[in-house]
């Protein structure tokens, strides 16, 4: 059984009292654990006490989870939010994964195991991240006139534009590609790459710092290609661009790969600019303060639960991938 | 590919309607045609009677000059030696002039119009010219034929003798005679051709008239069957067109069961999802507390062993880890919460139960469709399939009476429910937050009871309120409503329950919508047998 931590706060929420029941007691004899039966509470909570991970659920009477997560963002950005879904939210879900930012998203019914697997490396990130926000007390103060309804979410201000941070896209149709590289090389330093392994080789040759990217990519599956690349660049803020509308496809892009976006082609050029926009603005707050990358600290502090989801074909592109970057390297 | 079909359907029947109305236009044109035809043989048969007319009256008056010729030119002879009459010898010589003048243009122009009748031609007839096809029917050719039989060979002859007068004022008397001759001899035949000619005109255009108008009634009737079978033609294909919308209107009754199907369903996932859950998670922690409950029973076991079989050093060990263990299990409770979670997890068994009874009374798949049943308990077991798209944002108020078990169709009552509840929901969710009332009552005017749904959601406008039960009509974006839900839940109350359905509504305040139904209480009569012989 794993030690206990007992100055580990984490935060349930949940409208069943018999959810809240059965959860408090998986997790009592690891962690301090707050529980809320609904958004506002819960909220609350979070004002008044430093939670380090907050697990909801989505569908509740009056504030949906997604909701909840998105203002504990704003309260205490360091507080990892783990999502709670059962099957039938996943269509709502798919409109509110790219605005939660949330570290996992789990399904009902969940198993055991994997729920304190992730709450668990939840926790550890949040250690790590608490240190970055040693002025939450500040924060408290400042949010904690504010009503619920008016908080709205936050970026630090973006630190100022770098002009050798590169727009890598990915897309095997060349007329597709041609045509994005056409929109976007007035406003970005564009990379165009029509292969996995052109992405490779641009990879290791250019700093980038966003990438775009389909999943359909001649007949090889994107996910995996997903995975190589974030597992040697965890910096790259990565835009998936794709026909499937698969609120599952997205949830796993999101829990496995880190992937900051998910648009549905066609997409307008505006909403796909606003998304590089501030995805640049992401990578920039990476490179300033690595710690907002949980999901860089979650590789780093818990391996083993982004490794096991790797595929054989995943592993076989990362180390073609370190090859490459060994080939052309920049560091 | 069902659309490609129904295109080449449509251009086939339009092909067919236009096949048709090309008949029809022919036949129209062909009875023109014959019209302009008759008229154009009328033209020229009165134009030919006109010729023979003409040229009756010119033999008369050729015949008659000749006579006179003659006879003044036998009195001219008498006279011709007295030189006291030379007078008189002289007004006759005028007078043999004046006629045989006359004879001539008149046998000039009998020549004419025979010549014209026989092979056509131009003719001038007192000053007017005139165009006169030749006479082709045989039946009337043949007595111009006749005619022109008799007049050519002596033609040259007759018309000569007039030319060799002219020229030297001398009369070849033989010739004359020659001429009466013919002429006295001929007269009567030419005349009597002339009138067969005439008559034998005027009754083959009374038959061609008749000809026509058979054609005429012909081309009528055939474009009456015409009109006819494109009438069956269209009315066919409006039938198939009917039965066409019928096919696709049912489909979309299916889908709109279909529709309320999936919603049940997904309700009853989320439902049973959250129970689930949580039994899941209980189970598998009664099962870890249950491995460190039975590594201390098992110290403890231990030890109670050695003791009752006298190993007294190892006892010394065994209890500090037996109690070691034991005080842990008190410490945090594990008893207690073994029995929590088991208690909960029994909980959640009864919930996942209860949920599969309501939706067996919701959709009572195994019960027939009319039978006796509570309203108030269809409402019940509705609720509990709406829960999930009402918990959010709905705050549901129930309020009862009590109410005599009616004859209905308990299912089909339930997709009515099912359908104004989340229609409401749908309304409330437009406004964020809001209540739902559930009202049942008996109404005081009839034998009815009264279910009210009402919401203070958006509202219905004024405009559309009248179109609500029509099928098709929906508020709701494409591919999210079929449009069909009230009008199959109006169609469900007045038609399968005899009952009626309205609604009041108040943009911005909320909808009313009130279900009578008939308090039907009868069942048919229960028999044993079909019929029982009398017993004596």
């Amino acid at each position: 059984m794993t030690p206990s931590q007992p100055n580990i706060n984490i935060l349930l929420v949940d409208d069943e009292p018999l959810v809240l029941q059965s959860l408090s007691a998986t997790f009592r004899r690891q962690y301090n654990v707050f529980t809320a039966t609904n958004g506002k509470d819960a909220i609350e909570i979070v004002r008044q006490n430093h939670i380090h991970v907050v697990l909801s659920d989505q569908r509740m009477p009056g504030m949906l989870g997604h909701e909840v997560l998105r203002i504990i963002k704003t309260i205490s950005p360091g507080t990892i939010r783990i999502l709670l879904t059962g099957y039938s939210d996943l269509d709502a879900i798919m409109n509110s994964v790219n605005s939660g930012e949330v570290f996992r998203y789990l399904t009902k019914p969940w198993k055991v195991d994997q729920l304190r697997e992730t709450v668990s490396a939840a926790a550890e990130i949040a250690l790590k991240v608490s240190q970055v926000y040693p002025d939450r007390a500040e924060i408290l103060k400042n949010k904690a006139s504010v009503p619920v309804e008016e908080i709205v979410e936050e970026e630090p201000p973006p630190p100022p534009l770098e002009q050798q941070d590169y727009l890598l896209i990915v897309e095997f149709n060349r007329e597709q590609l041609n045509t994005m590289v056409k929109v976007f090389e007035k406003k970005y330093k564009v990379l165009p790459a029509g292969s996995i392994q052109e992405a490779f080789e641009l990879l290791s040759k250019h700093p980038v710092a966003v990438m775009v990217t389909d999943l359909n990519l001649n007949s090889e599956d994107g996910m995996d290609f997903l995975y190589a690349v974030k597992q040697e660049y965890p910096n790259i803020v990565t835009i998936l661009l794709t026909q499937v509308r698969d609120a599952l496809l997205a949830i796993k892009s999101i829990n496995e790969f880190q992937v900051y976006r998910y648009h549905v082609k066609p997409c307008s050029v505006e909403d796909l600019d606003k998304t590089i926009q501030s995805a640049f603005a992401r990578a920039r707050t990476y490179k300033l303060q690595p710690s907002r990358n949980i999901h860089a600290i979650a590789q780093q502090v818990a391996p083993k639960i982004i490794e096991q989801q790797a595929t054989e074909r995943g592993n076989w592109w990362r180390e073609k991938l370190r090859a490459a970057k060994k080939l052309f390297g920049i560091g | 590919m069902a659309g490609k079909k129904d295109n080449q359907q449509l251009t086939f029947q339009y092909t067919e309607l236009a096949i048709y109305g090309v008949l029809f236009l022919a036949l129209v044109a062909a009875v023109f045609v014959l019209n302009i035809n008759l008229s154009d043989e009328s033209r020229r048969d009165s134009e030919q009677i006109f010729c023979a007319t003409k040229q009756q009256e010119y033999w008369g008056r050729a015949y008659r000059s000749l006579l006179k010729t003659q006879t003044t030119l036998a009195e001219y002879e008498l006279i011709m030696g007295d030189s006291t009459q030379l007078e008189l010898a002289e007004q006759k010589r005028a007078i043999i002039d004046s006629s045989f003048h006359l004879y001539r243009r008149s046998i000039e122009v009998f020549d004419g119009t025979v010549k014209a009748l026989d092979k056509g031609g131009k003719i001038t007839l007192e000053g007017v010219e005139y165009k006169i096809d030749a006479v082709q029917d045989e039946r009337a050719r043949k007595y111009i034929m006749d005619i022109a039989g008799r007049w050519y060979p002596r033609a040259d002859s007759l018309i000569g003798i007039a030319h060799q007068y002219e020229g030297t004022r001398k009369l070849n008397p033989d010739m004359l005679l020659a001429a009466i001759d013919f002429a006295v001899q001929n007269d009567e035949l030419i005349l009597a051709d002339n009138r067969d000619f005439i008559v034998k005109l005027g009754e083959l255009a009374t038959e061609r008239q008749n000809r026509l108008q058979t054609i005429q009634v012909i081309a009528l009737v055939a474009s009456i069957v015409v009109f006819a079978l494109m009438a069956v033609r269209l009315t066919i294909s409006l039938r198939r067109q009917a039965k066409v919308i019928q096919e696709s209107q049912s489909q979309l009754v299916q889908s709109e069961k279909m529709a309320s199907l999936g919603q049940m369903v997904a309700g009853l996932a989320h439902e049973m999802n959250t129970p689930l859950g949580f039994v899941r998670n209980n189970v598998e922690i009664i099962r870890e507390n249950e491995k460190e409950m039975q590594a201390a029973f098992h110290s403890a076991n231990t030890v109670l062993k050695d003791l009752v079989e006298g190993k007294y050093s190892e006892v010394e060990k065994a209890i500090p880890e037996a109690i070691k263990k034991l005080d842990e299990l008190e410490k945090i409770g594990i008893v207690e919460e073994n029995k929590m979670m088991i208690e909960s997890a029994l909980q959640g068994i009864d919930r996942i139960q209860e949920l599969i009874v309501n939706l067996k009374n919701f959709s009572r798949l195994d019960q027939s469709m009319m039978q006796m049943a509570d309203v108030n308990e269809c409402l019940d077991s509705t609720l509990v399939i709406a829960n999930h798209i009402l918990k959010r944002h709905v705050t549901v108020h129930k309020e009862y009476a009590q109410l005599p078990k009616i004859l209905c169709a308990p299912a089909q009552l339930n997709q009515v429910f099912l359908n104004l509840i989340t229609n409401a929901a749908h309304a409330i969710e437009k406004k964020g937050q809001g209540n739902l009332w559930i009202k049942t009552y008996m109404s005081t005017k009839a034998a009815e009871i009264v279910v009210q749904v009402s919401d203070d959601g958006t509202g219905i406008p004024k405009e559309i309120i009248n179109k609500i039960f029509d099928p098709f009509f929906t508020t709701k974006p494409v591919g999210q409503g079929t449009g069909m839900g009230l009008s199959i839940s109006k169609k469900i109350i007045e038609e399968g329950h005899k009952g009626r359905i309205e609604v009041k509504s108040v943009v911005g305040k909320g909808t009313d919508f009130f279900i009578y139904l008939p308090m039907k209480t009868e069942v048919k009569e229960e028999k044993v047998f079909e019929s029982v012989p009398a017993i004596n």
